[in-house]
Protein backbone atom coordinates (compact mmCIF):
# COMPACT_ATOMS: atom_id res chain seq x y z
CA UNK A 1 0.00 0.00 0.00
CA UNK A 2 1.04 3.74 -0.82
CA UNK A 3 3.07 4.80 2.54
CA UNK A 4 0.84 7.86 3.12
CA UNK A 5 -2.01 5.88 2.50
CA UNK A 6 -0.73 3.87 4.85
CA UNK A 7 -0.19 6.88 7.38
CA UNK A 8 -3.49 8.27 6.73
CA UNK A 9 -4.94 4.71 8.09
CA UNK A 10 -2.63 4.65 11.03
CA UNK A 11 -4.06 8.39 12.08
CA UNK A 12 -7.24 7.95 11.25
CA UNK A 13 -7.65 4.26 13.04
CA UNK A 14 -5.61 6.58 16.11
CA UNK A 15 -8.20 9.15 16.34
CA UNK A 16 -10.83 7.01 15.98
CA UNK A 17 -9.57 4.52 18.50
CA UNK A 18 -8.84 7.31 20.93
CA UNK A 19 -12.35 9.25 20.40
CA UNK A 20 -14.80 6.35 20.70
CA UNK A 21 -14.72 5.82 24.57
CA UNK A 22 -15.24 9.31 24.54
CA UNK A 23 -18.29 9.63 22.65
CA UNK A 24 -19.94 6.45 24.42
CA UNK A 25 -19.33 8.05 27.63
CA UNK A 26 -21.50 11.52 26.03
CA UNK A 27 -23.62 9.30 24.11
CA UNK A 28 -24.30 7.23 27.85
CA UNK A 29 -24.41 10.83 29.95
CA UNK A 30 -26.91 12.53 26.51
CA UNK A 31 -29.01 9.29 27.05
CA UNK A 32 -29.32 9.43 31.08
CA UNK A 33 -30.08 13.39 30.12
CA UNK A 34 -32.51 12.64 28.40
CA UNK A 35 -34.23 9.64 30.20
CA UNK A 36 -33.82 11.00 33.61
CA UNK A 37 -33.85 15.02 34.08
CA UNK A 38 -37.12 16.28 33.92
CA UNK A 39 -37.83 19.24 32.22
CA UNK A 40 -39.56 21.16 34.30
CA UNK A 41 -36.93 20.67 36.97
CA UNK A 42 -34.30 21.76 34.52
CA UNK A 43 -36.42 24.69 33.69
CA UNK A 44 -36.96 25.45 37.19
CA UNK A 45 -33.15 24.96 38.40
CA UNK A 46 -31.40 26.77 35.09
CA UNK A 47 -31.63 30.90 34.93
CA UNK A 48 -33.93 32.04 31.72
CA UNK A 49 -31.06 34.78 31.31
CA UNK A 50 -29.07 33.94 28.61
CA UNK A 51 -25.75 35.19 29.92
CA UNK A 52 -26.30 33.36 33.40
CA UNK A 53 -27.42 30.43 31.54
CA UNK A 54 -23.77 30.65 29.63
CA UNK A 55 -22.24 31.52 32.98
CA UNK A 56 -23.33 28.02 34.40
CA UNK A 57 -22.89 26.01 31.24
CA UNK A 58 -19.08 27.08 31.15
CA UNK A 59 -18.24 25.57 34.32
CA UNK A 60 -20.65 22.60 34.82
CA UNK A 61 -18.01 20.50 32.97
CA UNK A 62 -16.06 19.77 36.35
CA UNK A 63 -18.61 17.49 36.80
CA UNK A 64 -18.43 15.82 33.09
CA UNK A 65 -14.83 14.47 32.79
CA UNK A 66 -15.58 14.11 28.74
CA UNK A 67 -13.60 16.24 26.18
CA UNK A 68 -15.92 17.33 22.93
CA UNK A 69 -16.54 14.09 21.24
CA UNK A 70 -18.69 13.59 24.41
CA UNK A 71 -19.50 17.11 25.54
CA UNK A 72 -21.51 17.91 22.05
CA UNK A 73 -23.57 15.05 22.07
CA UNK A 74 -24.20 16.08 26.46
CA UNK A 75 -24.90 19.59 25.31
CA UNK A 76 -27.65 18.72 22.79
CA UNK A 77 -29.64 16.33 25.21
CA UNK A 78 -29.46 19.58 27.77
CA UNK A 79 -31.07 21.87 25.00
CA UNK A 80 -33.27 19.40 24.18
CA UNK A 81 -34.73 18.84 27.42
CA UNK A 82 -35.57 22.72 27.31
CA UNK A 83 -31.86 24.12 28.66
CA UNK A 84 -31.38 27.36 27.53
CA UNK A 85 -29.56 27.18 24.56
CA UNK A 86 -26.41 29.22 25.80
CA UNK A 87 -26.11 26.68 28.47
CA UNK A 88 -25.51 23.98 25.94
CA UNK A 89 -23.50 25.83 23.76
CA UNK A 90 -21.36 27.13 26.72
CA UNK A 91 -21.07 23.53 28.26
CA UNK A 92 -20.24 22.10 24.41
CA UNK A 93 -17.69 24.52 24.07
CA UNK A 94 -15.94 24.89 27.75
CA UNK A 95 -16.23 21.30 29.02
CA UNK A 96 -13.10 20.15 26.68
CA UNK A 97 -10.95 22.55 29.35
CA UNK A 98 -13.45 22.76 32.23
CA UNK A 99 -13.07 19.23 33.95
CA UNK A 100 -11.12 17.33 36.16
CA UNK A 101 -9.14 15.47 33.62
CA UNK A 102 -7.69 18.17 31.63
CA UNK A 103 -7.36 20.60 34.57
CA UNK A 104 -4.94 17.93 35.97
CA UNK A 105 -2.98 17.55 32.91
CA UNK A 106 -2.60 21.33 32.29
CA UNK A 107 -1.15 21.50 35.92
CA UNK A 108 1.28 18.84 35.79
CA UNK A 109 2.41 20.19 32.56
CA UNK A 110 2.89 23.24 33.41
CA UNK A 111 3.38 24.33 36.96
CA UNK A 112 6.70 23.14 37.01
CA UNK A 113 7.46 25.21 33.97
CA UNK A 114 6.06 28.44 34.17
CA UNK A 115 4.06 28.43 37.90
CA UNK A 116 0.64 28.57 38.38
CA UNK A 117 -0.37 31.95 36.16
CA UNK A 118 -0.21 29.72 32.77
CA UNK A 119 -3.22 26.77 34.10
CA UNK A 120 -5.35 30.08 35.39
CA UNK A 121 -4.98 31.60 32.38
CA UNK A 122 -5.94 28.50 30.13
CA UNK A 123 -9.17 28.29 32.48
CA UNK A 124 -10.10 31.66 32.62
CA UNK A 125 -9.90 32.41 28.95
CA UNK A 126 -11.88 29.08 28.12
CA UNK A 127 -14.86 30.39 30.05
CA UNK A 128 -14.42 33.96 28.97
CA UNK A 129 -14.16 32.95 25.23
CA UNK A 130 -17.24 30.06 26.24
CA UNK A 131 -18.99 32.82 27.47
CA UNK A 132 -18.95 35.66 25.29
CA UNK A 133 -19.50 33.24 22.32
CA UNK A 134 -22.45 31.77 23.83
CA UNK A 135 -24.21 34.95 24.70
CA UNK A 136 -23.56 36.39 20.85
CA UNK A 137 -25.35 33.57 19.76
CA UNK A 138 -29.17 34.19 19.69
CA UNK A 139 -30.78 31.50 17.84
CA UNK A 140 -31.05 28.10 19.05
CA UNK A 141 -29.68 25.06 17.03
CA UNK A 142 -31.05 24.91 13.71
CA UNK A 143 -30.19 21.04 13.80
CA UNK A 144 -32.19 18.40 15.65
CA UNK A 145 -31.47 18.73 19.27
CA UNK A 146 -32.37 15.16 20.13
CA UNK A 147 -31.95 12.01 18.54
CA UNK A 148 -34.94 10.06 16.48
CA UNK A 149 -35.65 7.47 18.86
CA UNK A 150 -35.26 9.74 21.77
CA UNK A 151 -38.26 12.00 20.07
CA UNK A 152 -40.52 8.86 19.57
CA UNK A 153 -40.22 7.28 22.65
CA UNK A 154 -40.96 4.02 21.22
CA UNK A 155 -40.19 1.49 24.43
CA UNK A 156 -42.55 -0.84 26.36
CA UNK A 157 -43.52 0.02 30.20
CA UNK A 158 -42.23 -3.42 31.40
CA UNK A 159 -38.69 -2.76 29.75
CA UNK A 160 -35.67 -2.69 32.28
CA UNK A 161 -34.92 1.42 32.92
CA UNK A 162 -31.22 0.08 32.13
CA UNK A 163 -31.83 -1.27 28.50
CA UNK A 164 -34.11 1.50 27.20
CA UNK A 165 -31.11 3.77 28.51
CA UNK A 166 -28.86 1.61 26.42
CA UNK A 167 -31.32 2.25 23.61
CA UNK A 168 -31.56 5.48 23.43
CA UNK A 169 -27.68 6.12 24.32
CA UNK A 170 -27.19 4.05 21.19
CA UNK A 171 -29.10 5.82 18.94
CA UNK A 172 -27.59 8.71 20.02
CA UNK A 173 -23.73 7.35 19.56
CA UNK A 174 -24.73 6.28 16.19
CA UNK A 175 -26.15 9.49 15.03
CA UNK A 176 -23.09 11.25 16.68
CA UNK A 177 -20.54 8.81 15.57
CA UNK A 178 -21.00 9.38 11.52
CA UNK A 179 -19.56 13.00 12.91
CA UNK A 180 -16.62 11.70 14.35
CA UNK A 181 -16.06 9.35 11.57
CA UNK A 182 -15.67 12.18 9.18
CA UNK A 183 -13.80 14.81 11.32
CA UNK A 184 -11.13 12.08 11.69
CA UNK A 185 -10.96 11.13 8.36
CA UNK A 186 -10.70 15.06 7.79
CA UNK A 187 -8.10 15.39 10.01
CA UNK A 188 -6.25 12.40 8.70
CA UNK A 189 -5.97 13.43 5.59
CA UNK A 190 -4.46 17.10 5.99
CA UNK A 191 -1.72 15.62 8.38
CA UNK A 192 -0.52 13.23 6.00
CA UNK A 193 -1.23 15.15 3.30
CA UNK A 194 -0.87 18.73 4.11
CA UNK A 195 2.62 20.12 5.69
CA UNK A 196 2.57 21.26 9.01
CA UNK A 197 5.93 23.21 8.22
CA UNK A 198 4.76 26.48 6.80
CA UNK A 199 2.50 26.80 9.89
CA UNK A 200 5.68 26.61 12.30
CA UNK A 201 7.20 29.42 10.22
CA UNK A 202 5.04 31.58 10.66
CA UNK A 203 4.58 31.05 14.17
CA UNK A 204 7.81 32.31 14.41
CA UNK A 205 6.69 35.88 14.05
CA UNK A 206 5.13 37.11 16.94
CA UNK A 207 1.99 38.91 15.27
CA UNK A 208 1.11 35.79 13.45
CA UNK A 209 2.01 33.26 16.14
CA UNK A 210 -1.40 33.36 17.69
CA UNK A 211 -3.42 32.67 14.39
CA UNK A 212 -0.83 29.85 13.81
CA UNK A 213 -0.83 28.20 16.36
CA UNK A 214 -4.78 28.25 16.17
CA UNK A 215 -4.59 26.92 13.28
CA UNK A 216 -2.19 24.31 14.22
CA UNK A 217 -4.55 23.15 16.71
CA UNK A 218 -7.82 22.57 14.54
CA UNK A 219 -5.95 20.53 12.34
CA UNK A 220 -4.19 18.71 14.60
CA UNK A 221 -7.34 17.69 16.19
CA UNK A 222 -5.52 16.19 19.34
CA UNK A 223 -7.56 15.29 22.17
CA UNK A 224 -8.02 18.00 25.14
CA UNK A 225 -6.85 15.52 27.77
CA UNK A 226 -3.44 15.85 26.71
CA UNK A 227 -3.19 19.05 24.45
CA UNK A 228 -0.96 20.50 27.75
CA UNK A 229 2.19 18.19 26.73
CA UNK A 230 1.72 19.03 23.36
CA UNK A 231 1.54 22.89 24.12
CA UNK A 232 4.60 23.03 27.04
CA UNK A 233 6.87 21.06 23.60
CA UNK A 234 5.84 23.81 21.52
CA UNK A 235 6.87 26.49 24.60
CA UNK A 236 9.99 26.22 23.22
CA UNK A 237 10.04 27.30 19.78
CA UNK A 238 6.83 29.75 19.87
CA UNK A 239 5.65 32.59 22.11
CA UNK A 240 3.25 31.58 25.32
CA UNK A 241 0.75 33.61 24.42
CA UNK A 242 0.58 31.51 21.00
CA UNK A 243 0.61 28.79 23.08
CA UNK A 244 -2.44 30.21 24.84
CA UNK A 245 -4.21 29.95 21.86
CA UNK A 246 -3.49 27.02 21.23
CA UNK A 247 -4.65 25.12 24.47
CA UNK A 248 -7.87 27.46 24.54
CA UNK A 249 -9.07 27.43 20.48
CA UNK A 250 -7.69 23.95 19.92
CA UNK A 251 -10.44 22.11 22.25
CA UNK A 252 -13.00 24.12 21.65
CA UNK A 253 -12.86 23.73 17.61
CA UNK A 254 -11.08 21.59 15.35
CA UNK A 255 -11.47 19.74 12.34
CA UNK A 256 -12.93 16.58 14.56
CA UNK A 257 -15.28 18.63 16.61
CA UNK A 258 -16.42 20.87 13.27
CA UNK A 259 -18.68 17.97 11.89
CA UNK A 260 -19.86 17.10 15.52
CA UNK A 261 -21.02 20.65 15.81
CA UNK A 262 -22.72 20.87 12.65
CA UNK A 263 -24.72 17.48 13.79
CA UNK A 264 -25.81 18.97 16.63
CA UNK A 265 -26.66 22.54 16.16
CA UNK A 266 -26.68 22.83 12.60
CA UNK A 267 -24.79 25.03 10.14
CA UNK A 268 -25.58 28.63 10.84
CA UNK A 269 -24.79 27.96 14.64
CA UNK A 270 -21.43 25.88 13.97
CA UNK A 271 -20.31 29.03 12.20
CA UNK A 272 -20.79 32.07 14.60
CA UNK A 273 -19.59 29.73 16.75
CA UNK A 274 -16.45 29.00 15.13
CA UNK A 275 -16.09 32.58 13.95
CA UNK A 276 -16.69 34.40 16.98
CA UNK A 277 -14.67 31.87 19.25
CA UNK A 278 -11.74 32.49 16.81
CA UNK A 279 -12.02 36.02 16.99
CA UNK A 280 -12.24 36.39 20.59
CA UNK A 281 -9.67 33.69 21.15
CA UNK A 282 -7.30 35.49 18.66
CA UNK A 283 -7.84 38.86 20.19
CA UNK A 284 -7.89 38.01 23.72
CA UNK A 285 -4.33 36.49 23.29
CA UNK A 286 -2.83 39.11 21.25
CA UNK A 287 -3.60 41.37 24.02
CA UNK A 288 -2.51 39.39 26.95
CA UNK A 289 0.93 38.74 24.84
CA UNK A 290 1.37 42.25 23.85
CA UNK A 291 0.85 43.28 27.28
CA UNK A 292 3.53 40.88 28.52
CA UNK A 293 0.67 39.01 31.05
CA UNK A 294 2.43 35.12 29.78
CA UNK B 1 -38.66 -8.04 6.81
CA UNK B 2 -36.55 -5.51 5.65
CA UNK B 3 -36.60 -3.59 9.28
CA UNK B 4 -35.05 -6.97 11.01
CA UNK B 5 -32.28 -7.37 8.46
CA UNK B 6 -31.35 -3.63 8.84
CA UNK B 7 -31.32 -4.76 12.70
CA UNK B 8 -29.42 -7.55 12.33
CA UNK B 9 -26.86 -5.56 10.09
CA UNK B 10 -26.89 -3.05 12.53
CA UNK B 11 -25.84 -5.08 15.51
CA UNK B 12 -23.31 -7.54 13.44
CA UNK B 13 -21.20 -3.91 12.55
CA UNK B 14 -21.76 -3.28 16.63
CA UNK B 15 -20.23 -6.33 17.88
CA UNK B 16 -17.93 -6.27 14.91
CA UNK B 17 -16.99 -3.05 16.59
CA UNK B 18 -17.09 -4.36 20.10
CA UNK B 19 -14.59 -7.67 18.91
CA UNK B 20 -11.99 -5.50 16.94
CA UNK B 21 -11.76 -3.32 20.35
CA UNK B 22 -11.10 -6.37 22.85
CA UNK B 23 -8.80 -8.25 20.29
CA UNK B 24 -6.57 -5.11 19.67
CA UNK B 25 -6.39 -4.60 22.79
CA UNK B 26 -5.83 -7.72 24.57
CA UNK B 27 -3.15 -8.82 21.58
CA UNK B 28 -1.43 -5.33 22.38
CA UNK B 29 -2.14 -4.03 18.78
CA UNK B 30 -3.88 -1.26 20.18
CA UNK B 31 -0.96 0.38 21.53
CA UNK B 32 0.01 0.78 17.57
CA UNK B 33 -2.53 3.70 17.69
CA UNK B 34 -2.79 4.74 21.31
CA UNK B 35 -1.06 5.59 24.61
CA UNK B 36 -1.67 2.26 26.78
CA UNK B 37 -3.04 4.39 29.34
CA UNK B 38 -6.13 4.15 27.75
CA UNK B 39 -6.53 0.33 27.09
CA UNK B 40 -8.68 0.03 30.12
CA UNK B 41 -11.59 2.86 28.99
CA UNK B 42 -11.23 0.99 25.51
CA UNK B 43 -12.32 -2.42 27.32
CA UNK B 44 -14.99 -0.91 29.21
CA UNK B 45 -16.54 0.88 25.40
CA UNK B 46 -15.67 -2.38 24.22
CA UNK B 47 -18.54 -3.70 27.20
CA UNK B 48 -21.01 -0.87 26.18
CA UNK B 49 -20.74 -1.32 22.37
CA UNK B 50 -21.37 -5.21 22.51
CA UNK B 51 -24.49 -4.17 24.53
CA UNK B 52 -25.82 -1.18 22.32
CA UNK B 53 -25.96 -4.39 19.42
CA UNK B 54 -27.75 -6.48 21.89
CA UNK B 55 -30.41 -3.92 22.71
CA UNK B 56 -30.44 -2.85 19.16
CA UNK B 57 -31.63 -6.30 18.30
CA UNK B 58 -34.47 -6.25 20.43
CA UNK B 59 -35.51 -2.07 19.30
CA UNK B 60 -38.71 -1.41 17.33
CA UNK B 61 -36.87 1.99 15.96
CA UNK B 62 -35.62 1.68 12.74
CA UNK B 63 -31.54 1.93 13.01
CA UNK B 64 -30.41 5.12 11.37
CA UNK B 65 -29.07 4.01 7.93
CA UNK B 66 -25.79 7.17 8.13
CA UNK B 67 -24.71 6.12 11.48
CA UNK B 68 -24.74 2.53 10.27
CA UNK B 69 -22.90 3.02 7.16
CA UNK B 70 -20.64 5.88 8.87
CA UNK B 71 -19.83 2.66 11.46
CA UNK B 72 -18.60 0.45 8.66
CA UNK B 73 -15.72 2.66 7.39
CA UNK B 74 -13.15 2.40 10.51
CA UNK B 75 -14.52 -1.59 11.08
CA UNK B 76 -13.56 -2.03 7.24
CA UNK B 77 -10.32 -0.23 7.98
CA UNK B 78 -9.64 -2.48 11.06
CA UNK B 79 -10.22 -5.86 9.60
CA UNK B 80 -9.23 -5.14 6.46
CA UNK B 81 -5.62 -3.47 6.82
CA UNK B 82 -2.91 -5.27 8.90
CA UNK B 83 -2.42 -2.74 11.99
CA UNK B 84 0.99 -1.40 11.67
CA UNK B 85 2.88 1.45 13.45
CA UNK B 86 4.16 4.63 11.46
CA UNK B 87 6.91 4.40 9.37
CA UNK B 88 9.85 6.29 8.68
CA UNK B 89 7.61 8.02 5.40
CA UNK B 90 5.77 10.23 8.30
CA UNK B 91 8.18 12.24 9.53
CA UNK B 92 9.02 13.65 6.37
CA UNK B 93 8.58 17.17 7.62
CA UNK B 94 9.99 16.78 10.68
CA UNK B 95 13.43 16.10 9.80
CA UNK B 96 15.05 19.41 11.42
CA UNK B 97 13.04 18.35 14.91
CA UNK B 98 14.57 14.97 15.02
CA UNK B 99 17.75 15.65 17.08
CA UNK B 100 16.08 18.27 19.74
CA UNK B 101 12.71 18.18 21.67
CA UNK B 102 11.91 20.46 24.57
CA UNK B 103 12.30 19.29 28.02
CA UNK B 104 9.03 18.38 29.90
CA UNK B 105 8.28 18.16 33.55
CA UNK B 106 7.52 14.66 32.72
CA UNK B 107 10.93 13.72 31.83
CA UNK B 108 14.60 12.96 33.57
CA UNK B 109 16.42 16.05 34.34
CA UNK B 110 19.23 15.71 31.85
CA UNK B 111 21.76 17.19 34.07
CA UNK B 112 21.36 14.84 36.27
CA UNK B 113 24.78 12.55 35.77
CA UNK B 114 23.35 9.90 38.33
CA UNK B 115 20.60 8.20 36.26
CA UNK B 116 22.11 5.70 33.68
CA UNK B 117 22.71 7.26 30.83
CA UNK B 118 23.18 3.03 29.29
CA UNK B 119 19.28 2.86 30.07
CA UNK B 120 18.20 6.31 28.05
CA UNK B 121 16.38 5.87 24.93
CA UNK B 122 16.57 8.16 21.97
CA UNK B 123 13.68 10.66 23.82
CA UNK B 124 15.85 11.09 26.41
CA UNK B 125 19.57 11.51 24.34
CA UNK B 126 17.30 13.95 22.27
CA UNK B 127 16.32 16.03 25.31
CA UNK B 128 20.07 15.70 26.58
CA UNK B 129 20.66 17.44 23.20
CA UNK B 130 18.33 20.00 23.58
CA UNK B 131 19.81 21.43 26.63
CA UNK B 132 23.34 20.82 26.22
CA UNK B 133 24.67 17.54 25.09
CA UNK B 134 28.41 18.72 25.44
CA UNK B 135 29.05 16.91 29.23
CA UNK B 136 27.58 13.87 27.85
CA UNK B 137 30.32 12.99 24.91
CA UNK B 138 32.27 9.51 25.79
CA UNK B 139 29.38 8.53 27.16
CA UNK B 140 28.03 4.79 26.27
CA UNK B 141 24.81 4.02 24.69
CA UNK B 142 22.38 1.58 23.91
CA UNK B 143 19.34 2.82 21.73
CA UNK B 144 16.41 0.77 19.12
CA UNK B 145 14.55 2.35 16.71
CA UNK B 146 13.79 1.86 12.91
CA UNK B 147 16.09 3.53 10.08
CA UNK B 148 15.00 6.81 8.22
CA UNK B 149 16.89 6.44 5.06
CA UNK B 150 16.02 10.23 2.68
CA UNK B 151 18.01 12.55 1.33
CA UNK B 152 16.39 14.89 2.77
CA UNK B 153 18.13 14.20 5.73
CA UNK B 154 21.31 15.63 4.37
CA UNK B 155 23.68 13.07 6.14
CA UNK B 156 27.10 12.15 5.53
CA UNK B 157 27.73 9.06 3.39
CA UNK B 158 28.95 7.35 6.54
CA UNK B 159 25.92 7.88 9.04
CA UNK B 160 22.35 6.66 8.62
CA UNK B 161 19.61 8.31 11.25
CA UNK B 162 17.59 6.16 13.04
CA UNK B 163 14.12 7.42 15.17
CA UNK B 164 11.51 6.69 16.97
CA UNK B 165 7.90 8.06 17.46
CA UNK B 166 6.86 9.82 21.15
CA UNK B 167 3.29 9.54 21.76
CA UNK B 168 1.24 11.63 23.89
CA UNK B 169 -2.37 10.72 23.44
CA UNK B 170 -2.93 9.10 19.64
CA UNK B 171 -0.71 8.77 16.27
CA UNK B 172 -2.35 12.27 15.45
CA UNK B 173 -0.16 13.74 17.96
CA UNK B 174 3.21 11.52 17.07
CA UNK B 175 6.35 12.93 17.32
CA UNK B 176 9.92 11.66 16.12
CA UNK B 177 13.26 11.96 17.97
CA UNK B 178 16.01 10.10 16.02
CA UNK B 179 19.91 10.78 16.24
CA UNK B 180 22.79 9.92 13.58
CA UNK B 181 24.76 7.14 13.84
CA UNK B 182 27.59 6.82 12.20
CA UNK B 183 28.51 3.12 10.67
CA UNK B 184 30.84 1.78 7.93
CA UNK B 185 27.77 0.97 5.71
CA UNK B 186 25.16 2.91 6.80
CA UNK B 187 22.57 1.57 3.39
CA UNK B 188 22.92 -1.37 4.45
CA UNK B 189 19.71 -1.36 6.49
CA UNK B 190 16.42 -0.51 4.44
CA UNK B 191 14.26 2.52 5.69
CA UNK B 192 11.54 1.30 8.59
CA UNK B 193 14.54 -1.57 9.55
CA UNK B 194 14.84 -1.78 13.88
CA UNK B 195 18.00 -1.95 14.93
CA UNK B 196 19.75 -2.18 18.29
CA UNK B 197 22.95 0.03 18.36
CA UNK B 198 25.33 0.55 20.82
CA UNK B 199 28.07 3.02 20.59
CA UNK B 200 29.55 6.15 22.42
CA UNK B 201 28.03 9.80 22.42
CA UNK B 202 30.31 12.31 20.10
CA UNK B 203 29.45 15.82 19.78
CA UNK B 204 28.82 17.00 16.22
CA UNK B 205 28.48 21.16 15.12
CA UNK B 206 28.37 20.64 11.32
CA UNK B 207 25.40 22.79 11.61
CA UNK B 208 26.69 25.18 14.09
CA UNK B 209 24.78 24.05 16.76
CA UNK B 210 26.34 21.08 19.19
CA UNK B 211 23.90 17.82 18.64
CA UNK B 212 24.46 14.20 19.60
CA UNK B 213 26.42 11.49 17.49
CA UNK B 214 26.40 8.16 18.33
CA UNK B 215 29.03 6.66 16.98
CA UNK B 216 28.24 2.74 16.46
CA UNK B 217 30.25 -0.07 17.74
CA UNK B 218 27.39 -2.81 17.22
CA UNK B 219 24.62 -2.71 15.45
CA UNK B 220 21.90 -5.50 15.34
CA UNK B 221 18.73 -5.52 13.51
CA UNK B 222 15.82 -6.34 15.73
CA UNK B 223 11.86 -7.68 15.60
CA UNK B 224 10.03 -4.41 15.83
CA UNK B 225 9.19 -3.81 19.54
CA UNK B 226 5.40 -4.44 20.57
CA UNK B 227 5.31 -1.08 21.79
CA UNK B 228 6.97 0.87 19.42
CA UNK B 229 6.34 4.19 20.43
CA UNK B 230 8.18 5.86 23.21
CA UNK B 231 5.90 6.77 26.27
CA UNK B 232 6.84 9.47 28.00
Amino acid sequence: MNAQLEQFVVIFLGIFYEAIPFLTIGALVSAGIHLFVDPAWLMAKLPRNPTLAACIGSVIGVLFPVCECGSIPAARSFIGRGAPAQFGYAFALAAPVINPIVLISTSVAFVGVTGWGFVWWRIGLTIAVAILTARSIASPPTSITTPPQAQTHQHNDDELPIVVWLRHAAIDWLDMLRFLVFGAAAAAIVQVFVSNDWLITIAANPWYAVPALMALAAIMAICSTVDAFIGLALLSTVAPNAVLAFLVFGPMIDLKSIPMFVGAFGERVTLRMITTTALITAAACLCIGGLGWV
Amino acid sequence: MGLTIRRISMATILFALAGILSFRTATGQMALYIHPRYELLVYACALVVFLFGAVSLSSHATPPAFGTMFLLVPVCLAIGITPKPLGSAALVGQFHTLNAVAPSTQTINPTDTTTDRAQWDLYDWAIASSVDITPYAGSTATVEGFVVQNPDLGLPADQLMLARYVLKCCTADAGGVGMPVVWANPSLYAADTWLRVTGTITVESRTGVPRALLVATSVVPIEPPMRPYLLP
